[in-house]
């Protein structure tokens, strides 16, 4: 197991400098630069490229870069917060996106299961179809979506949840996006329950529990809902992804002050070093999650972890 | 089956309690959100919040070194200047209670106020005007804005910027800790407007020092000396002021609302539904779409802004080269349908490449009043000079018409296509969409044809506009070059003209006239601004050239 997870850990940060290293030579490509205000003449321009080091050679730039990021410098903001360490800048909007993607997703999750064991056990029925129209809704409709429908329905016309986030009452504030991000997670989940549990209840050894007698209970919980985990821990992946892009837009709705807002309007400006820190964010969160996920694997599946070590 | 109707109802339950506990988890986050708000004193006074939308987060507090409007207009909250702007946009009284101005308009003297204090009690005086003045233009700050300090003509100002002379050789000074002098190199007649810009606003040596690198970047990281003082700064959410009790005004500033809030809002349909719902923000900037959707709404207002959109020619482009072509162009477009038909958002047709409200002239008029209209919409006229113009280069010409990625550019961009394709049989116009950026970039390079561009005033004076079109002018790449343009420009500037206010005013007026005969830019339209505002609240003053003021705001009950 510790070797396995040795080996996936570097992996890992290997993926992570080759992001860094792409995300670095995609914004060098990028056309414009933080400094291409109408007002700055071409003196100017020069100078402040040379004040912030953006003269140098690429491959400088880019092992300064990392040299300085292994000691947690992520340089200073050009634009956004003028001035302002980088890492000072992104952790209050990470831990924010952090907790509204995590509530998202947790709740989307539970519900996912829900509905999928609720559409499994009562395949073929009015329940099922009620469950997969859900699970399509929430599949094929965007997150932002959901958002706006929120900020309209809940917030606007019901005035039960704040439209635009306020420090004054977070908690509050947290639940539009919230309930926003966990649509799709939710949707991907009972989808996946669905099919895996009906399997699962169909096979011969679920037939034996049966057999033995054991109890409808115990034989959904311990027996049919472990081996349905396994396949729905995969997907967990993907579906981050898309939790992650959509908390971009979801975030902007409600004006949560997470990274992604902040993201967009570093790369609205040009602002290299946010840009760079907000994307390498979201790019570790997802390895790391896979990461997690790949050692959660071999957790609730020995098979898998026995597999790998040999 | 017994558990089938049980997850059934454990499912409705599930997702009923789903919805209704979500609000648990989430409770420890109130302590640990984003920055700290250090006082929220309105709220227990029951005093009186204006909260005013913003689209664009705030950059920078560090007053010298800014360049976007969102700062500069929370800058003008806390910081006060020599001056500040009037509801008519004239320049009054600030820090300084009076001046006296020099026979030949070169020397300014200010007498700042008794007893003025920062808000941590160190006395303000006229070495904090020196101190900003010259750190504006420190060559080692770069800052963005130091070309206003030039553009005034403090003396000394470029050859400081360019690190040929020391800071102390710049043309201001502390003649005691009550006078401020400032010397010109030739008179400026914005420049008690400009005093009240945040560029020029004081700095405390000692406090400075002390901050280093973290000086404005939090709001114990500050002093203030304006109306109100930052109290709450959380990064990409809500900037607070409160009134600031060590305001020379302080006494007489009771009315205006006790807390200013600034709420960033990304997005503009829900800052809009906030508006409506008991004005949770009082002030909402439309754009796109919404323009016309809230046009119907209580506090709807239009409001026109400094911001003149032209087209920009490259005369680089040999069909583009032909005078004759450029006039048929400029003479095709029906700019007022652009306004009105297109834009809809309070925008107005261009009368030239000056706009309007905002520069005032000797005679106290409008400039725009006195120099009269200077384009026309003709296509009789246009298709006559279209038709030279075929001769001249032997064939219809095809033109790439370039336009940033906006909403509002994309229509305007569209309909200019359509009206001259319509106007000019046989001319093929190509639109090219790029982001602001990039268009800014091509247009440098001069790789482009023609591009739909923008300026805003940065002080209250056609100059902003007509040095654009300067030989010299630094840096703004160009392809238009006229000595006659440049020379009375000269003549008006800093030549023979500088000291005479009427005739510096007939100057630009003729330098308009030569750029526009010329058809180095096609004028289009002068921008409008959609904004909803609580009927309760007035004062909020819109400034064409300067900083918008939120100082002086009541909120009625």
């Amino acid at each position: 197991m510790a070797k396995y997870i040795t080996k996936r850990v570097l992996v890992s940060i290997l993926t992570l400098l080759a992001i860094l290293f792409v995300l670095f030579l995609m914004l060098s490509l990028m056309p414009g630069s933080p400094f291409n205000d109408e007002k700055l003449n071409a003196t100017q321009k020069a100078l402040l490229y040379a004040k912030y080091g953006l003269d140098q050679p690429f491959f400088i730039r880019f092992a300064k870069y990392v040299a300085a990021m292994v000691k947690g410098d992520l340089g200073f903001s050009y634009v956004i917060n003028k001035n302002k360490a980088v890492s000072e800048m992104v952790a209050g909007p990470l831990m924010v996106s952090i907790k509204v993607g995590a509530m998202g997703m947790a709740l989307g999750s539970v519900l996912g299961l829900l509905l999928g064991i609720a559409a499994a056990l009562n395949h073929n029925t009015w329940v099922d179809t009620l469950c997969s129209i859900v699970s399509i809704m929430g599949v094929s409709v965007p997150s932002y979506v959901f958002a706006l429908l929120l900020v309209y329905f809940v917030g606007f016309k019901m005035g039960l949840i704040p439209i635009l986030y306020t420090s004054k009452n977070v908690a509050a504030s947290y639940i539009g996006p919230m309930i926003a991000l966990a649509m799709s997670p939710m949707a991907n989940v009972s989808r996946f329950t669905r099919s895996e549990m009906i399997d699962v209840l169909g096979s011969d050894y679920i037939l034996l529990v049966e057999a033995k007698g054991v109890r409808q209970n115990n034989l959904i919980m311990k027996h049919a809902l472990r081996n349905t985990l396994i396949p729905i821990i995969t997907i967990m992946g993907p579906i981050l992804v898309n939790l992650l892009t959509g908390s971009m837009v979801v975030e902007k709705v409600f004006g949560v002050p997470g990274i992604g807002t902040l993201m967009v309007t570093a790369i609205q400006s040009n602002d290299y070093n946010v840009v760079i820190a907000c994307a390498f964010i979201y790019s570790a969160l997802y390895i790391v999650m896979m990461l997690f996920i790949d050692i959660a694997y071999g957790i609730i599946d020995p098979r898998i972890r026995v597999a790998k070590e040999k | 089956m017994n558990f089938r109707k049980l997850t059934v109802a454990a499912l409705a339950l599930a997702m009923l309690a789903g919805c209704g506990s979500s609000s648990a988890p989430a409770a420890p986050a109130e302590s640990g959100g984003a920055d700290a708000t250090a006082d929220t004193s309105a709220e227990t006074t029951g005093g009186k919040t204006l909260t005013v939308a913003i689209t664009a987060d705030l950059n920078t507090m560090d007053y010298h070194v800014a360049t976007d409007g969102t700062s500069f207009i929370m800058h003008s909250m806390c910081i006060g200047g020599l001056t500040q702007l009037d509801e008519n946009a004239q320049p009054a009284p600030d820090l300084a209670e009076s001046w006296d101005v020099s026979e030949d308009g070169t020397v300014y003297t200010f007498h700042l106020r008794d007893g003025l204090t920062w808000s941590n009690g160190t006395p303000l005086t006229a070495n904090d005007f020196v101190y900003g003045w010259q750190r504006l233009v420190d060559p080692e700050l770069q800052s963005e804005y130091a070309f206003i300090e030039t553009a005034v003509g403090v003396h000394n100002a470029s050859a400081v910027f360019n690190g040929e002379l020391p800071a102390e050789e710049l043309g201001v000074k502390a003649l005691d800790d009550k006078t401020f002098e400032v010397t010109l190199d030739q008179p400026c007649g914005f420049m008690l407007g400009l005093t009240a810009f945040p560029s020029f606003f004081p700095l405390n040596k000692e406090f400075f020092e002390a901050e280093g690198d973290n000086f404005a970047l939090s709001i114990n990281d500050m002093i203030f000396c304006g109306p109100y003082v930052m109290s709450g700064w959380e990064a990409g959410t809500e900037y607070t002021f409160t009134k600031n009790p060590n305001y020379w005004n302080a006494a007489n500033c009771g009315d205006y609302a006790d807390e200013v809030v600034f709420r960033f809002a990304p997005d503009t349909q829900s800052a809009a539904l906030a508006y409506l719902q008991d004005h949770t923000l009082d002030v909402v900037t439309l754009s796109g779409e919404l323009v016309d959707q809230y046009a119907d709404t209580e506090g709807y207002t239009n409001r026109l802004t400094g911001y003149a959109w032209r087209l920009e020619i490259n005369l680089n482009n040999e069909a583009l080269a032909n005078k004759n072509l450029r006039k048929a162009l400029s003479l095709s477009i029906n700019r007022d349908s652009i306004a009105k038909d297109v834009l809809k958002d309070g925008s107005v047709a261009a009368e030239g490449f000056i706009p309007k409200d905002f520069a005032f002239g000797p005679d106290g008029k409008d400039y725009r009043e006195t120099a009269g209209n200077m384009v026309d919409f003709d296509v009789e006229a246009a298709q006559k000079f279209y038709a030279d113009a075929v001769a001249e280069l032997g064939g219809d010409p095809t033109i790439t018409l370039l336009f940033e990625d906006s909403e509002a550019s994309k229509a305007v961009a569209e309909n200019i296509q359509y009206m001259w394709q319509s106007n000019l049989p046989g001319i093929t116009i190509n639109l090219d969409s790029k982001t602001k950026k990039e268009r800014l970039n091509l247009m440098n390079e001069l790789n482009y044809d023609i591009g739909l561009t923008r300026w805003g005033p940065d002080y209250a004076d056609p100059q902003t506009y007509m040095d654009l079109y300067k030989s010299d002018t630094d840096g703004y790449n160009k392809s238009y070059f006229s000595a006659d343009y440049d020379a009375i420009l000269n003549k008006a500037e800093t030549g023979e003209d500088a000291a005479d206010a009427n005739a510096r005013w007939n100057d630009m007026i003729e330098a308009e006239k030569i750029v526009l005969e010329d058809v180095a830019l096609i004028p289009v339209y002068q921008n409008g601004g959609a904004i909803l505002i609580n009927p309760a609240v007035s004062g909020i003053q819109f400034h064409n050239a300067g900083v918008d003021s939120y100082r002086f705001v009541t909120i009625a009950d």
